[in-house]
This record gives C-alpha cells, structure tokens and sequence, in this order.
C-alpha cells in the first residue's frame, strides 16, 4: 500500500473497501504493522491488537462482501487511549501500578465503534492518570515521554500523547482520546491533527478511567473536522451506566449548518500578544480565513472567574478521591512523575469547602458562558500559546510569552481550556499553519451541544487550506 | 474582595501553559510536596476570597 493510504481520510478508506481496491484483512495489516514498526518511534503505542484485529477485520470483508453496509466507519481501523477498557486486554491508564490491570469490561465507546464496523488495532499511549492534578515532566508515563512526528526533540502533548502522535503519523486513521483539562487540544494542537472535545456528557464514560468525574470527556482525534463528525456521530449518545450521561444523540448534519454569514465569533485581538512571536503569522492567517468563511468577528472577552483556581481544585479533589486507594496503599509512589505522585497526595488533603465553594463558583461560570453565547455563536483563539516543547524541559516553560514573565495586560482567551472544560463546553482543534517547523492551532469552542456548527466551520476551514493535509517525516531519524 | 483581571490572568494562564503553573527552575524533590500544598492554599485562597450569592448551589445534583 502506498503512503496515501496511511493519509487517507475516514471516508476515502470506507470508498477503498467498497470498491475492493483492498480488503479490510489488509488494511488492517498495514496499519497494524505500520503501528507496530513505527509506534514505538514516537512512544505511541501502548498495547498492539493484531490478532483480534484481523479476527474481526475477517468478519467485516464478509459483511462488504454480501454488501451488508454499516456506513462510513466500516472497515477503517482505529486506535484507543490506554484509559479504555478492552475486556481481558491489559488497561495500564499509562501507570505502572496498572501495568498489569486486566479490566472484564469493554468501554461503551469501543462497542459503539465495533458495531459500525470500525476496528480497533491497539491501545494509544497516554500520560499517566491522564496527567492527574499536575505533571511536570513530559516523560509521566510508562511509556516514557510522547514524542513529536514532526521533530522527536518535542513534546507530542498529553494527556492523549499516543493518540496524538500515532494520527499525526499516519499509524490509525483516527484515534480516541480523552480530556479533563487540556488532554485532546494540546496533542491535537502540537501534532498538527483535528481533535473534537464534546460537550460533557453527549459521550459515555463508561469503561473509561475517571480522573474527574464532573470534567472527563472522551472525543475523537482525526485526520480532518469531517472524520471528527463522523467518528462523534457513532461514539454519541446516551448510556444508562454513564451518571454523567446527557442522554442525547448526535447526528452529524454539515448540510443543514447555520449560514456562516449569520455567526458571530468572538476573538480577543491581545492573544496575539500571548502566543509566541513565531506563531503569529499563522494564527493571523486563520482568523483572516474564519472571516473569508463570512463569520462575523467581535472582540470579546471570557468572563471573569479564576479559572487555573477552579480547574485545580476540582480535578485535584475529584482525581486524589478516585485514586486514594492507590495513594493510601503507597503504590502512588511508583509512578514516573514526582509532582504528579506529590499533588495526588497533596489532593487528598483539600477540604470539603475548597471543593463545594470551586464547585459552586462553577455553577457561576455555566451562568455566564450562557449569557456569553447570547451575544456570540463561537469562540475562537489559539489552541495552545505555544509550540511543542522539547522533552526535557519542564512543561512549565512551554505556553508563550507568559511562561517567559511578559504577560500583556489583558489575559484575552488564554484560560479558555480550563474555562471551557469547567463549563462543560464542546470545542474543535484545527491544525492552522507552522511556526518552528511545528504545528500550530485555532481552537473553536461553543455553547453545549453546538458540535455540528464547529465542524461546519471547521470543514469550511479545511476545504480552504491545507493544513490538515501536511504529513511529518516519518521514518526518517 | 475581586480579583484583579491581572490576577485573574496569572493563575488562568498558569494552568493553561502547563499542567504545573510553577517556575521553570524544577524544585528540589523533597520541596515539592512544599510545593503542590503550596499550590493548593493559593487556590484556596483565591476561591475564598471570590464572593457568590448565598444562594449559589454546586454544579453537581442528586436525584432519588
């Protein structure tokens, strides 16, 4: 199989396999293969599931073969961030206390694909615990530090570090990832590929490692907003065992998408000043292409809540809770990171009023995120301030010209990953340009489930550049 | 009392860069303990001193 193959979209492999250019056997081969040779480059892979991979990549060449057509998943292979159970497969969750952790359920997510046909050949790589209150460096995993397809000295980003790399490679088609506070756009956003964080709840969590119950979403990572609307399409919907399940569908309709002339996306012109000087071309670049799309451009500004505050103490509380069994029993201690092993301990100790009063300050910013999205339909800014930063740096000295002590005098978007994650709000990475050699991004976040006006933008966006479609120097050192 | 938007910006864009919002000098490994207990007070501290009406609830329900 050529390259192409590797870079195809979801769409364009599920046309391959009708059109017997190659069977669902093969395809699954290659990319398992490619999985396997090339994963380990970037740190990616987790856990290889070839056999039942091909197993069941048997089943769906008979289904195409008796035309027994599921829709525009079948046949694509995929690959799963380790935090999602596969029953009787090891689920690490990235740690070393859960090397070993054999799991009898499978995640919800997982089932919904397998019934489309799609087929899962490995388990992705993540941070460990998903990044759990804090990480410091990017080697907190098991599988030591995610690397970057684009230049190897880099960070792939977390927490969904393989996810990342392995769809920016070309090793899966698409991938799952997860986010509680940053997990699907940074990777998304340092690697160069299209990542979907849905409103919390519209997908279950069932199966799924929790880092903070009121935060965790499960979204798809892709090769364009399309193969994200699609993948969301068959993850979404209600599940009874989710408690957080907002028990509701998604249809994925890019044709019955708002007039983008009649769209307002608010924007602050000082993230410019944020975002490293090298990225500024390209995130100008964007905004001039969101505005050739027709949407309309207001300054805006987030409201005003301390968002780094909230989000801490929320996942900090919620995530030493799930973990304290593993905190109390001392086997916190041999995980990779020592920030991350402190702040679980650290997490166990915050009172019950710190986490009803970040917990009522919340309801606040729901408030007025509803009333934001009165006066605009979207937002729009940088994904991340940054560009990947090199593995062996602290990540504390990654994110622009705040982490090098210039801060402008207005804060602009620059909390709107932690704002949108406390309010629960859907947003989409889209790779924008380069700086560096590296990628950059444009997130677009909206009110709840506003999904399909974001990847309506989105796929606008991308039939006008070509971003999406750049591929890194794979296999070469 | 409100916190300033410069106030405001510091510790939104201390969790936005990194996971961590420290200094980029890394800390010894016995002060980090110091250092996410730290962490953790300045969060509280700056959750205390924002003011909600009385009637403000948690964005959490329970349902028999």
């Amino acid at each position: 199989m050529t390259d192409d193959v590797f870079f195809a979209s979801v769409s364009d492999l599920n046309a391959g396999l009708k059109k017997h250019e190659y069977s669902c056997v093969e395809l699954v081969r290659a990319f398992s293969e490619r999985l396997a040779t090339l994963g380990p480059r970037y740190n990616a892979l987790a856990l290889p599931l070839t056999e039942i991979a091909i197993r069941r990549a048997k089943l769906v060449d008979d289904e195409i073969k008796r035309e027994r057509f599921r829709g525009p998943l079948q046949g694509v292979p995929f690959g799963a961030k380790d935090l999602l159970a596969v029953a009787g497969q090891v689920t690490s969750w990235g740690a070393k206390p859960y090397a070993a952790q054999v799991l009898d359920q499978t995640a919800t997510v997982l089932t919904k694909l397998d019934k489309t046909g799609s087929v899962l050949i490995g388990k992705l790589a993540m941070v460990e615990l998903a990044g759990g209150p804090s990480y410091r460096m990017a080697n907190a995993s098991l599988f030591g530090p995610g690397l970057n397809p684009w230049d190897r000295t880099r960070w792939s980003g977390g927490s969904s570090s393989g996810s990342g790399s392995a769809v920016a490679a070309g090793l899966v088609p698409f991938a799952l990832g997860s986010e509680t506070s940053g997990s699907i756009l940074t990777p998304s956003a340092f690697c160069g590929v299209t990542g979907l964080r849905p409103t919390y709840g519209l997908v279950s969590r069932h199966g799924a490692m929790a880092l903070a119950w009121t935060m965790d979403k499960i979204g798809p990572m892709c090769r364009s907003a399309e193969d994200c609307g699609l993948v969301l399409q068959a993850i979404a919907g209600g599940d009874s065992e989710d408690p957080g399940s907002a028990g509701k569908n998604f249809y994925y309709t890019p044709q019955y998408a708002r007039k983008f002339s009649d769209l307002k996306a608010g924007f602050t012109a000082v993230d410019l000043e944020w975002a490293e000087p090298e990225m500024r071309p390209a995130l100008d670049a964007a905004m001039q292409v969101i505005r050739g799309i027709g949407l309309q451009t207001v300054e805006t500004k987030l409201p005003e809540f301390p968002y780094g505050a909230l989000a801490g103490t929320v996942v900090s509380a919620e995530g030493s809770s799930i973990f304290e069994p593993l905190i109390t029993s001392g086997k916190v201690d041999q995980l990779a990171d020592a920030r991350q092993i402190e702040g679980l301990k650290a997490g166990l100790e915050i009172p019950a009023k710190d986490y009803l009063k970040a917990m009522r300050i919340r309801s606040l910013v729901k408030k007025e995120f509803h009333r934001l999205f009165a006066d605009v339909d979207v937002l729009v800014a940088p994904g991340r301030y940054g560009i990947a930063p090199k593995i062996s740096e602290p990540l504390d000295g990654s994110g622009g010209r705040a982490a090098q002590g210039a801060r402008p005098a207005a804060p602009g978007m620059t909390s709107l990953i932690p704002a949108g994650n406390l309010a629960g709000l859907p947003a989409l990475s889209l790779p924008c340009g380069f700086a560096q050699g590296m990628p950059v991004a444009l997130q677009v976040v909206g009110p709840p489930f506003s999904e399909n006006t974001l990847l309506a933008i989105g796929r606008e966006f991308q039939n006008r550049t070509d971003w999406h479609k750049r591929r890194p120097p794979v296999g070469e050192a | 009392m409100k916190l300033s938007r410069r106030e405001l910006a510091a510790a939104a864009v201390a969790v936005v860069v990194a996971p961590s919002g420290e200094s980029q000098t890394p800390p010894p490994a016995q002060d980090l303990a110091k250092v996410v207990h730290d962490a953790n007070r300045r969060n509280a501290d700056t959750l205390a001193k924002f003011e909600i009406p009385i009637s403000t609830e948690p964005a959490f329900q329970f349902k028999a």
